[in-house]
């Protein structure tokens, strides 16, 4: 399992950044360089999937530049094979006025790691919702930190996460808001279920406001597969089985939900099941 | 009719009940009553089978059926209702939702059991918003939350009911109201019903035709049903 890999994160000092030569040619080997480039006033939707399925340890850098009053949407369904530990960094410059709308949707691996970290300026808006599952008994981390340096920036994020038997998933988030980020917003929220025993979710959100004016708002929650609940249900008259799924379907649509485009949707819940 | 010959069972390891017999025959309404943790809950989650309760001895008949095989969902697709003392959360869903989530495999048009479950709402007092509450105390408080419970059991038309302390945190002129209610639905249903509780008010309401009290895992029925009325105010101590 890769606690230790989820530990790196945890520097409590808000200075801290991942670089790809924290893995890249060392003990994750590149697979991929990638550039998102948005001019100003730009419009683009962009759907990119992730299959790796070779044995060696795998590590992407993906970097979006979206230029001022650019608007990307970005669905990231990545599913790794069991035995596969990856890396992906996302670093994402958002300039005055720009807006990301990002899904990320996680399955699977023996390490399947997402750090993405972004800067906003002024009037930038980031939205990112996702969910995370693993019940491969590996290990799905979504880290995230965002730096608001602008006025009136935004950012909502909102993960839901599922550890099956003997797996983790990590959803950890530092959100630094610097003085000049008056009247920023900031969202957090965390929704997690364990479905399996020795299942672990963990929660990390942290915030750092030095705004005078920033409104923050942050949740995170666990919850568990209660047999007393799927009990419930059976005497309700649903099978053990419907009762899981109905639990699990409906954990799983709090982020599903967010996706407006039915196609992708489709594709994401097909991903998940 | 519902027969429990020689039940024992445990729980984590523990036994709960030990060689309990109990019949009960159809219109009949049996109050079963004793001090806490004397195993009154565990006779009614081991008629509809909850996963903590294993059956050491014994057999649970019901309709000649032997529902000790039996998952708790086949348990009650043989007409039987539990109500719970303390019903789960289910903060991601609203009664309505869970509602259709009981029912899909039931063969009953949505409007239908729509229009169903809003007249059960207005005889329950819950009122038009009780749709769109969510299962969970943040939303719905303890009255509402055993009216939902009722609401569950006008809509699954069971043959045998079991009240497991459906009166529990609700006020007097409130179990006085679901009192007259259960009473109306047992006697129009003719439906069989075994009522746990404590309290004095609901059994005189419902009007029981046996009266049977449970003390350490072991139920003892009264020979006079009225002799309840003494007990529930005066304690088991001439039990123990």
């Amino acid at each position: 399992m890769g606690i230790q890999s989820f530990l790196k994160a945890q520097k409590g000092d808000p200075d801290w950044a991942f670089t790809p030569d924290q893995y890249f040619d060392k003990e994750f080997k590149i697979i991929d360089a990638s550039l998102i480039e948005l001019a100003k006033e730009q419009s683009d939707q962009v759907v990119l999937r992730q299959n790796p399925n070779e044995k060696e340890l795998l590590a992407k850098h993906l970097r979006i530049d979206v230029r001022e009053a650019a608007i990307l949407d970005l669905t990231i369904i990545n599913e790794a094979a069991n035995k596969l530990q990856q890396v992906f960094i996302y670093d994402i410059r958002l300039r005055e006025a720009a807006c990301v709308n990002m899904g990320l949707f996680i399955k699977g691996g023996k390490l399947n790691k997402h750090i993405i970290q972004l800067t906003l300026d002024d009037a930038a808006t980031f939205n990112i919702c996702g969910h995370a599952i693993n019940n491969i008994g590996g290990d799905c981390e979504i880290i995230t930190k965002l730096d608001h340096q602008g006025r009136y920036s935004v950012s909502n994020q909102f993960f839901t996460c599922e550890a099956g038997e003997n797996s983790q998933t990590v959803f950890q988030s530092m959100v630094n808001i610097s003085k000049s980020a008056k009247y920023s917003q900031i969202g957090i929220e965390n929704s997690n279920l364990i479905t399996g025993i020795d299942g672990r979710c963990q929660s990390v959100p942290e915030i750092r406001n030095s705004s005078d004016s920033a409104k923050i708002d942050s949740g995170t929650s666990t919850d568990m597969l209660e047999p007393e609940k799927t009990y419930y249900l059976q005497t309700r008259g649903l099978s053990l089985a419907k009762a899981e799924e109905l639990l699990i379907n409906k954990h799983r649509s709090k982020s599903l939900s967010i996706i407006q485009n039915n196609e992708i949707r489709e594709e994401i819940e097909q991903l998940l099941n | 009719m519902l027969k429990i010959q020689n039940l024992s069972v445990v729980a984590e390891d523990q036994p709960i009940l030990n060689d309990i017999n109990l019949e009960i025959n159809s219109k009949e309404i049996h109050a079963l009553i004793g001090p806490k943790h004397s195993g009154k809950s565990a006779v009614a989650h081991a008629i509809t089978g909850h996963p903590d309760i294993v059956v050491t001895e014994g057999d649970i008949i019901w309709n000649e059926k032997n529902l000790t095989v039996l998952d708790p969902d086949d348990r009650v697709q043989n007409n039987i209702f539990i109500s719970f003392q303390n019903p789960p959360e289910f903060e991601d869903f609203t009664s309505w939702e869970i509602t259709q989530e009981f029912f899909k495999n039931k063969k009953i048009d949505v409007s239908e059991l729509f229009l169903k479950y809003f007249a059960y709402c207005e005889l329950l007092e819950l009122g038009r918003e009780h749709t769109d509450k969510r299962l969970h105390g943040m939303y719905m408080n303890v009255s509402q939350a055993k009216r939902n419970e009722l609401l569950y059991m006008l809509l699954s038309n069971p043959k045998l009911v079991i009240l497991d302390e459906i009166d529990d945190g609700l006020s007097d002129h409130e179990v006085e109201n679901i009192g007259k209610l259960l009473k109306d639905f047992l006697t129009e249903t003719e439906c069989s019903c075994l009522v746990i509780t404590h309290n004095q008010k609901l059994l005189d309401i419902l009007n029981p035709t046996h009266a049977h009290v449970m003390i350490s895992g072991k139920i003892k029925t009264l020979s006079d049903v009225e002799i309840y009325k003494r007990i529930v105010e005066d304690g088991y101590s001439e039990f123990s």
